[in-house]
C-alpha cells in the first residue's frame, strides 16, 4: 500500500509527540494506534494502524476532529458503566481476534483436502482429531456425548437452563457467591501511563495525570461519543 | 494382587494436571498439559492439549479453550483434548480398568455435572469415579503441614486460578458453601490486561497471548507499597530500579524472550519491552479489582467477609489457617501483601497466618493423589454399575458439593465434633506446636509460612 510521504511524516511526528516509539517498519513487533484496541476501536473514526511486518495503512486521517465539536458537561454514568462492562468482557476473551476461534484449524484442513466448507460444517474438532489418527480409536459415542459435543451453549444459556436461579435461598450458588462491593472508593489511575490520575477528561471521564498524558489521551483514547 | 492405580486429573481451565496415584511418592511425575486447542501460524499446525509440547513458534497463537468463565462450555474441544489424554499410550492404563478422580469448578452447574458423568462412564467407561472441587482436596495434602501432622480443623483455601479467584472455608474437611466468595479476577484477565497496557504504551501485543503470559509470569510481582512503587516508576530508566527490559522473542531465529541482564549489550535487532509499573499494577487487580472498574471487593476484604459468615467461636482458627493455591498465588510478594492487607481486618487478638505452597499449581493434584491412595477412597466413588442403574442421580447422591450443603446460616452451620480443641488448647498440643509461626511477645502474630 502506498503511503503519502507527507502524511507519514505527520503520523510519525504525532506518534513521537505522544511518546510512542516508532521502529523501522520491518520490526517484528510494531506499535498500534491505541484507539484500535477493543472497545475503543469502534469509537474513533480516525485510525491508522501499523501492521506487523509490513507497511503503514492509513485508513482515514483526522476525520474525528470535525465530529467532536460541542462538549456536553453532564456525563452519562450509564454510558460509562456500559463502557466498563464492555471492557471487562473483552478481558475475558481467549483471542483478541475472536470470531475466527470457533473455526480454529478449519482453514488448514480445507486447504489441503480441497473440500468445501459446507460439506464439513457438521464435523466437530474432536471428530477431526480422532480421524487424523491421534487419540484412541473409539467406539461410537452415545447420544448424550454426541449432543454435548454438537450443541455448544454459552455460559449464560447454561446458567439459565441449570435452574440455579430458582433454588431455595439457603443454598449458595454461582449466582450468590460473588463477593460484595469494595469498601473504599475506586482509586483514580491515569488511563495513559498508570500513575495516579489527578484529572478527569471533561468529555469521557477517563483519568489522566498531567498535561502530557492529557495530550496522549486526547489524541488517542478519548471516547468522543460520550460528548 | 496390587491395587490398581487411580487416574488423577485436575482439570483446570488453563492446564490439566494429570497422573496416576501410584506413580511416585511426590508429584514430580505429574504432567501439566494446556487445556486448549492451539493453532500456531508459524508452525502451520493445530496442537491438541499435550501435543503443544511440540510447538516451536509461539507467535500469534490462536486458542480454543473448553472453559468459559471457569466452566466447561465447549465439550467438543474438551473431548478432543481428553481423547488424547485418556489413552493407554498417555496414561499407561486402560480407562475401562481403572477409576478416576477428577476436579470440577466450584458451584459447577448441575447440567454440566451430568455431562462430566456422561463422559466418564459413557465415553471413557471408567470403572468408578470421584468428582470434587480443588479446595476440597487440600485437607488431604500438605499445604498446612506434613500429612503426619494434625491438619487444622478450620482453614481458608484461597484458590486463584485462570478464570477466577475463590475463597473457600473448610471445616472438618468439608466446604462451608454458604461462606464461599468469588472474585471475578483470574490469570486470563491479568494477561489480557497486561496485553492491553503494553499495546497501548509500547508494542502491539494484542495477538501475543502466549508471549504476554510469559512476560507476566517472569516480570510481575505483588507490591506491598503500591504508591511508592508507582512514584519510583515515574522516573526514567536510571533512577528506576523497578524497570525491567524484556527482550521480546523471535521464534524464527529460535530466540526466546527474557529479561535483559544488568550489563548486557543488546543486538540491533532486539526489541525491548519496558516493564515499569506494569510489573505490579497487573497483579494489583487481585487486591483492588476496582482499579479496572470491576466493582468487587479485593482479596483481603473478601476473605474477611467470608470469615464473618462462619461460626463466631471458630473464626480465630480460620484467620490462623489461610492457604494459597492456584497459579496467581505464585507472584512474588503475594503472601506478604495478603498478610499486610489482612492484618488490619482481623480482630487484634487473632493471629493471622498465610500458608504458601512451593508449587501452588500442583497443590490440588497433590491432595487428589493422596486421597486416591487412601484405602477409604472406594467409599467416595460412584461405580459404573451404579451409574448404569441410576444415571446421574447416583452421582448426585454420592458426591458432596454445594447442593448437599447444610443450611447456610452461621448459627446452625455444622460445628466440628467434640474432638476439636479450642485455639488456646491447640497451641499447647505438641502436634500443633510444630506449625506455630514464630511468635512475638504479643498474641497478635502474623506470618507467612511456606510448605516444604
Ligand atoms: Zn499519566
Ligand atoms: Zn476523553
Amino acid at each position: 500500500m502506498h503511503v503519502d510521504a507527507d502524511r507519514e511524516s505527520v503520523l510519525r511526528e504525532r506518534c513521537r509527540a505522544a511518546s510512542f516509539q516508532l521502529r523501522p517498519l520491518s520490526s517484528l513487533y510494531t506499535t498500534i494506534r491505541p484507539d484500535k484496541l477493543g472497545s475503543y476501536a469502534a469509537q474513533t473514526p480516525s485510525a491508522y494502524v501499523f501492521h506487523p511486518r509490513c507497511t503503514v495503512h492509513v485508513l482515514s486521517l483526522l476525520g474525528a476532529a470535525a465530529r467532536q465539536t460541542q462538549a456536553v458537561s453532564a456525563l452519562d454514568s450509564e454510558v460509562i458503566a456500559k463502557r466498563t462492562k464492555r471492557h471487562l468482557d473483552e478481558l475475558e476473551r481467549s483471542n483478541y481476534a475472536e470470531p475466527s476461534s470457533s473455526y480454529l484449524g478449519m482453514e488448514e484442513e480445507e486447504e489441503t483436502a480441497g473440500k468445501s466448507a459446507k460439506g464439513r460444517a457438521r464435523q466437530t474438532i474432536s471428530d477431526r482429531r480422532s480421524l487424523s489418527g491421534a487419540g484412541a480409536k473409539r467406539k461410537k459415542s452415545t447420544m448424550n456425548i454426541r449432543s454435548a459435543v454438537l450443541y455448544k451453549k454459552n455460559l449464560a444459556t447454561l446458567i439459565d437452563e441449570s435452574g440455579i436461579a430458582s433454588l431455595p435461598s439457603h443454598l449458595s450458588t454461582y449466582l450468590t457467591a460473588e463477593t460484595g462491593p469494595p469498601r473504599e472508593p475506586a482509586r483514580m489511575l491515569c488511563s495513559v501511563c498508570g500513575y495516579w490520575g489527578s484529572y478527569r477528561c471533561k468529555k469521557c471521564a477517563m483519568p489522566y495525570c498531567d498535561m502530557n498524558c492529557q495530550g496522549v489521551h486526547d489524541e488517542t483514547r478519548c471516547e468522543r461519543r460520550i460528548v | 494382587m496390587k491395587k490398581a492405580p487411580v487416574v488423577v486429573l485436575d482439570n483446570g481451565a488453563f492446564t490439566v494436571k494429570l497422573g496416576l496415584s501410584n506413580a511416585s511418592k511426590d508429584v514430580s511425575h505429574c504432567r501439566v498439559i494446556p487445556n486448549a486447542i492451539i493453532r500456531s501460524k508459524g508452525d502451520k499446525t493445530t496442537y491438541f492439549g499435550q501435543d503443544f509440547a511440540e510447538c516451536r513458534d509461539f507467535s500469534s497463537l490462536n486458542y480454543r479453550l473448553p472453559f468459559e468463565k471457569g466452566y466447561v462450555v465447549d465439550w467438543d474441544a474438551q473431548k478432543a483434548i481428553w481423547d488424547g489424554i485418556f489413552t493407554e499410550e498417555t496414561l499407561g492404563v486402560d480407562t475401562t480398568e481403572t477409576s478416576l478422580l477428577i476436579t470440577e469448578p466450584y458451584f459447577n452447574l448441575p447440567n454440566l455435572q451430568e455431562v462430566y458423568d456422561q463422559f466418564v462412564f459413557e465415553e471413557y467407561e471408567f470403572q468408578a469415579y470421584h468428582r470434587a472441587t480443588p479446595a476440597s482436596l487440600i485437607p488431604y495434602g500438605q499445604l498446612f503441614g506434613k500429612p503426619s501432622q494434625v491438619q487444622p480443623e478450620c482453614m481458608i483455601v484461597v484458590d486463584s486460578g485462570f478464570s477466577f479467584t475463590h475463597i473457600v472455608p473448610i471445616m472438618e474437611g468439608e466446604i462451608v458453601w454458604s461462606a464461599v466468595k468469588r472474585i471475578d479476577v483470574g490469570g486470563k484477565l491479568l494477561t489480557n490486561h497486561l496485553k492491553e497496557l503494553v499495546s497501548f504504551r509500547q508494542w502491539n501485543m494484542m495477538d501475543e497471548t502466549y508471549i504476554m503470559n510469559s512476560v507476566k509470569e517472569t516480570c510481575c510481582y505483588v507490591t506491598t507499597q503500591f504508591s511508592a512503587d508507582l512514584q519510583t516508576c515515574r522516573y526514567k530508566t536510571k533512577d528506576n530500579p523497578i524497570l525491567q527490559e524484556y527482550i521480546l522473542p523471535d521464534f524464527s531465529l529460535n530466540k526466546q524472550g527474557r529479561v535483559m541482564q544488568p550489563d548486557e549489550m543488546t543486538l540491533e535487532s532486539d526489541q525491548i519491552l519496558h516493564m515499569g509499573n506494569e510489573r505490579f499494577s497487573v497483579p494489583e487487580i487481585l487486591f483492588r479489582p476496582d482499579d479496572i472498574g470491576l466493582h468487587q471487593a479485593g482479596l483481603a476484604e473478601s476473605i474477611a467477609a467470608s470469615i464473618a459468615l462462619l461460626p463466631d467461636d471458630l473464626q480465630g482458627m480460620f484467620w490462623a489457617n489461610i492457604g494459597l493455591i492456584g497459579g496467581n498465588t505464585k507472584f512474588p510478594g503475594f503472601a506478604t501483601r495478603l498478610l499486610s492487607d489482612l492484618r488490619p481486618l482481623a480482630p487484634v487478638e487473632c493471629e493471622v497466618v498465610v500458608y504458601e505452597s512451593k508449587d501452588a499449581v500442583l497443590e490440588a493434584y497433590r491432595g487428589a493423589v493422596s486421597l486416591a491412595k487412601q484405602s477409604g477412597f472406594a467409599n467416595h466413588v460412584v461405580t459404573r454399575e451404579e451409574y448404569l442403574e441410576g444415571g446421574s442421580n447416583a452421582c448426585r447422591r454420592k458426591f458432596k458439593d454445594w447442593r448437599t450443603a447444610q443450611s447456610s446460616h452461621k448459627e446452625d452451620a455444622a460445628r466440628p465434633k467434640a474432638s476439636m480443641v479450642r485455639e488456646e488448647e491447640r497451641a499447647a498440643t505438641p502436634a500443633a506446636k510444630v506449625k506455630q509461626p514464630v511468635k512475638t511477645r504479643t498474641r497478635t502474630v502474623s506470618a507467612v509460612k511456606r510448605s516444604t
